[in-house]
């Protein structure tokens, strides 16, 4: 089946790669700038081989039947889980450009980050392209892990063995209540594909007391993993605790990751009102008025705790869980129009935040200094180029025009209109005022006071590169939003 | 091929490991339902708690009482039971369990998979063979970074 084999490309070549990485790591441990090397090239080569799976035409992959591939229907091909593939690698390249001067600055460079890296980065492509519940959970619980041990990549630093054993200790516990949803909705209809889950559910063929306390299990599960509001707790400690690229890494493409499994799973347990059931079941309009209500109080939750943080790492993990809120709504209106909406929206925030956070790791000193807002005071003066492109984040962050950030909120809130959740964007709207205040006062900090007797030091390095990306990005995509809509118009 | 297989499912159930025996082709086979297949797994829970229980009996009846100072202490595996619960102990040990999880689990998935080779074909060959490298990369990475040296 050689169109299998092209179109599983990107899941073959990156497990290779972490083989790789892990026995270059063994016989070349003491060659610190091999594993970047090794890193760097394989994820372009992933991303190389997922652009070309993107190419080949959806009728080609739908023409597939399940049954013969050796996949046996586990896994999707094309669309959305080769787009994402994509993104993950950009995220990753992005990530390690600016970790290699951090690290070095930190004087902990180590060849096991970049496997872990790897790791991770083949977790969420296995959640991208799942089709089947085991392997999300499979690809959820790699990514997870991965996680777990990059939280705690600064072994010696209290703040990151605090944050990696939160992470892990309340991760485990969210990892379980999924694996109870996955058994119960295994239980109610009998099946773990997700298509044919869609199928029983489309058929009113399953058990629905078992069906609603899996649902409602897998999405305390699913929540943890994005960091919605009543399970955010852990996110502000393990991304103020974690390295800095890690940080950037974990809150964008991590949420990005959980994300796409919500899609997933949204799109196999909820029908879409025309022509796959004939009545819309209980559990469904429950269940999404359920998520509707996280949404908004997550943004809300997010962006108020935001105001009154002094340090700026903090106050970006709030904003990250008040975004979880926003790209909920796209859940919320169940539609492919939101579904597209969160693609985008998850597009523009990984370069956004990922731009901030490097800006961030760029100007930290020994793990924990200049990091306060006031340290940030009249940074212009000294470091014009920097303080440009963190305004220009912040106003994306922030969701004002001519940027990619303006784009992504307009698709979700459009899509939850459509779908009637007029209450939800009154209330996305809102906070995003509030959001406002936070994002510009970082600005006002940087443009209008008096800057410090000590002025911070910045040297970058390859980290320019990921700052320029991502800037061009930004400003590419909040330009041309075309560009990603016509791509991700036919996914759904 | 089909023979083939029963013929080592014979086998097996002369040596008392009978997987035949509880598989689907058996129940159609001998036409019993799923749950009178699960009688023999009481006999031998039966079975077993009736033994453990005899022996406990005849120790009692039969067995001699020497008591000695050590007898008297806690149990405690055969270590000291007086001091400090919170001792530090070396994180070799730690290596060794992870280590011996690891290939715990790999001989657990690959039995079923050596009992039934001949029925599964290529496919699950070339997995089980992609699952092998791959846990021979980290044994490679844990000799290599020093996970196994004692000293």
């Amino acid at each position: 089946m050689p169109l299998e084999l092209q179109l599983s490309l990107p899941l073959i070549l990156i497990l290779i790669l972490s083989i790789k990485i892990v026995m270059v790591d063994a016989k070349f441990g003491n060659n610190k700038t091999l594993g970047f090397v090794t890193a760097l090239a394989g994820f372009i080569v992933v991303f190389i081989s997922a652009a070309f799976t993107l190419t080949i035409s959806p009728e080609a992959i739908a023409s597939l039947n399940a049954e013969e591939l050796y996949s046996k229907g586990t896994i999707t091909y094309g669309g959305f889980a080769a787009y994402f593939d994509m993104l993950f690698c950009v995220a990753a390249i992005l990530t390690i450009l600016a970790a290699l001067p951090y690290f070095q600055k930190e004087n902990s460079e180590h060849n096991a980050f970049y496997s872990m890296m790897v790791f991770a980065v083949a977790g969420m492509m296995l959640i991208a392209h799942s089709a089947n519940l085991l392997s999300l959970f499979i690809g959820i619980e790699i990514m997870s892990i991965s996680f777990y041990v990059l939280a705690g990549y600064f072994r010696t630093k209290e703040k990151s063995i605090e944050a990696a054993l939160k992470y892990f200790l309340l991760g485990a516990f969210a990892t379980g209540f999924l694996l109870y949803g996955i058994a119960l909705i295994y239980g109610a209809t009998g099946s773990l594909s997700l298509p044919e889950i869609l199928t029983k559910i489309a058929a009113d063929d399953f058990s629905n007391t078992y069906l609603t306390l899996g649902i409602a299990l897998m999405l305390i599960g699913l929540c943890f993993k994005v960091a919605a509001f009543p399970f955010h707790q852990w996110a502000p400690d393990v991304y103020t605790g974690a390295p800095t690229v890690v940080t950037a890494f974990m809150s964008t493409a991590g949420k990005a990751a959980a994300l796409i499994a919500f899609i997933i799973v949204a799109r196999a347990l909820f029908v879409i009102d025309i022509g796959q059931a004939a009545e819309i079941p209980d559990f469904q309009t429950n269940a999404i008025m359920i998520i509707a209500i996280i949404s908004a109080a997550t943004m809300l939750i997010g962006n108020i705790t935001a105001l009154v943080q002094k340090n700026i790492k903090r106050m970006l993990a709030y904003s990250s869980v008040a975004h979880a809120g926003y790209l909920l709504m796209g859940i919320v209106a169940n539609s492919p129009q939101g579904w597209e909406g969160i693609i985008f929206y998850a597009t523009a925030y990984l370069f956004m935040q990922i731009g901030a956070f490097i800006v961030l790791s760029v100007l930290e000193r020994k793990t924990d200094k200049n990091l306060d807002l006031d340290d940030y005071s009249g940074i212009s003066k000294s470091h014009p180029f920097l303080a440009a492109i963190m305004a220009i984040f912040m106003f994306s962050l922030a969701g004002i025009p001519p940027f990619a950030g303006f784009f992504g909120k307009f698709l979700l809130f459009t899509a939850a209109i459509d779908a009637g959740f007029t209450w939800l964007t009154i209330i996305a709207v809102i906070s995003s005022m509030i959001s406002v205040y936070f994002y510009i006062g970082l600005i006002v900090y940087m443009y209008f006071r008096k800057s410090n007797t000590y002025p911070l030091e910045a040297d970058m390095g390859s980290a320019k590169v990921t700052l320029i990306i991502s800037t061009a990005c930004v400003v590419i995509l909040g330009i041309f939003p075309s560009l990603i809509i016509n791509l991700i118009n036919n996914f759904f | 091929m089909h023979i083939n297989h029963l013929f080592i499912n014979q086998k097996l159930d002369k040596f008392g490991i009978g997987l035949y025996r509880y598989s689907n082709n058996y129940l159609l086979e001998k036409n019993i339902t799923v749950l009178e297949s699960y009688l023999p797994l009481i006999f031998m829970v039966v079975f077993g708690f009736v033994v453990a229980l005899i022996f406990l009996i005849l120790s009692e009846w039969l067995g001699a009482r020497r008591s000695t100072a050590g007898k008297k202490t806690t149990y405690e595996s055969g270590m000291e039971p007086v001091g400090t619960a919170r001792e530090r102990f070396s994180i070799k040990f730690y290596m060794v369990a992870v280590s011996f999880i690891v290939f715990d689990i790999e001989v657990v998935f690959m039995y079923p998979w050596a009992v039934q080779m001949s029925q599964l074909g290529l496919t699950a060959f070339i997995s089980m063979m992609v699952f092998i490298i791959i846990l021979l990369a980290g044994l490679y990475y844990e000799i290599k970074k020093g996970g196994l040296k004692w000293d």
